[in-house]
């Protein structure tokens, strides 16, 4: 009965809908479907903080025991070269302010994979914010194309992006 | 002509001098396009992803991308290699017209076998380079490709790498370059100019 439920939960739940959690509205959860071996993956989501008070992403965990650790990350573009260094501290949300997590900037690294993450899988994972707690977000597994499409859709394409835009106007040059 | 051999003696100098991926980005920037053919990378012995050796040969008789990176790479590695194979999907390129390389900068974990099982489920032409850890990155220096460990705790690390690819001509010499995140008609321009 919980799994009829819980397959009529995903099956209403398209991709893109969003989670309220107090203040926080989180949308577009997104995980990357990888290639057999990778042992990392990359997760995504849009958290906007609707309160007057600030808060912190802290940490992540997902409820898949092939998975060994889930890791804030941000990944910057400087002169051509990818840099990625986890966040200390969390990622922040300041009151009144949105925060995207896309390919191209912060990020949810998986480590640790011992199987693949495959499209149209879906895992839960427990967000644990400094101030509103815990909140428990299903995250569909996507394709790059997929991924692509549903932020295109959303408009929220460029946050992600930023440092590329430059990066890939000066080599179109 | 003396001109020419000037410039592009100036340019050798410039990139010998400032010696990185990102110094070649901004003599590319200033060339005219299909002028400059940049002459970077040496003489190497490695192994493909299915453990045959592979020199420098490969790069030659037929244009090429390369591209370095790792398997341990959540975002720009596993896109380039799905961005590449769509743009030769994209512009019909057939399979030998075209080499298309994944050197990875991180051989102590990427294994022959390892970049085959990473590469292949993603495109049938891609080919993985790996090697003798010293070996390899001194084919990556040689192109004057930027890596940097970086700790992750618990003994675990990540690499932040130049993340352009090279287009090179049929002589192995650099062309032009596509850069992380372009925009995908820009870079398909750039491999057809080098298809000819």
């Amino acid at each position: 009965m919980t799994r009829i439920f819980a397959l009529l939960l995903v099956t209403v739940c398209p991709a893109y809908a969003d989670i309220a959690h107090g203040d926080l509205q989180i949308s577009l959860p997104m995980l990357r479907d990888t290639p057999p071996t990778a042992p990392v993956a990359g997760g995504f989501m849009t958290i906007a903080n609707m309160g007057d008070a600030d808060d912190v992403l802290t940490t992540a965990t997902i409820d898949a025991d092939f998975v060994g650790e889930v890791q804030l990350h941000k990944m910057e573009m400087e002169d051509g070269v990818m840099k990625m260094s986890e966040v200390e501290g969390g990622i922040a949300v300041p009151a009144g302010e949105t925060v995207y997590l896309q390919p191209g900037g912060l990020h949810l690294m998986l480590m640790g994979l011992s199987e693949p993450l495959t499209a149209g899988e879906a895992y839960e994972m427990t967000l644990t914010f400094a101030e509103a707690g815990d909140v428990v977000v299903e995250f569909p597994v996507l394709t790059l194309g997929e991924i692509r499409a549903t932020l295109e859709e959303a408009g929220t394409m460029d946050h992600g992006m930023k440092g590329h835009g430059e990066d890939a106007t000066q080599t179109g040059n | 002509m003396t001109r020419t051999r000037t410039i592009l003696f100036a340019l050798g100098v410039a990139i010998l001098a400032l010696g990185a991926g990102v110094a070649l980005r901004q003599v590319m920037e200033a060339r005219t396009p299909s002028v400059v053919a940049t002459d970077l990378g040496a003489p190497f012995e490695l192994v493909d992803h299915d453990g045959n050796e592979i020199t420098e040969a490969a790069f030659e008789g037929r244009p090429s991308l390369l591209f370095f990176g790792f398997t341990h790479c959540p975002e720009v590695c596993p896109t380039t290699v799905y961005d590449m194979e769509t743009w030769l999907l994209d512009l019909d390129v057939g399979e030998g017209e075209i080499g298309a390389y994944f050197v990875s900068v991180d051989p102590e974990r990427d294994t022959p076998q390892f970049l085959k099982d990473y590469l292949e489920p993603q495109s049938d032409r891609i080919i993985g380079i790996t090697g003798e850890p010293e070996k390899v990155w001194d084919m990556a220096r040689s192109w004057r490709v930027y890596w940097q460990k970086r700790p992750l705790g618990e003994g675990d690390y990540t690499l932040d790498h130049y993340a352009s690819i090279f287009v090179l001509d049929p002589e192995g010499r650099v062309v032009d370059l596509i850069g992380y995140g372009e925009d995908p008609e820009s870079a398909k321009a750039k491999i057809a100019d080098v298809l000819g």
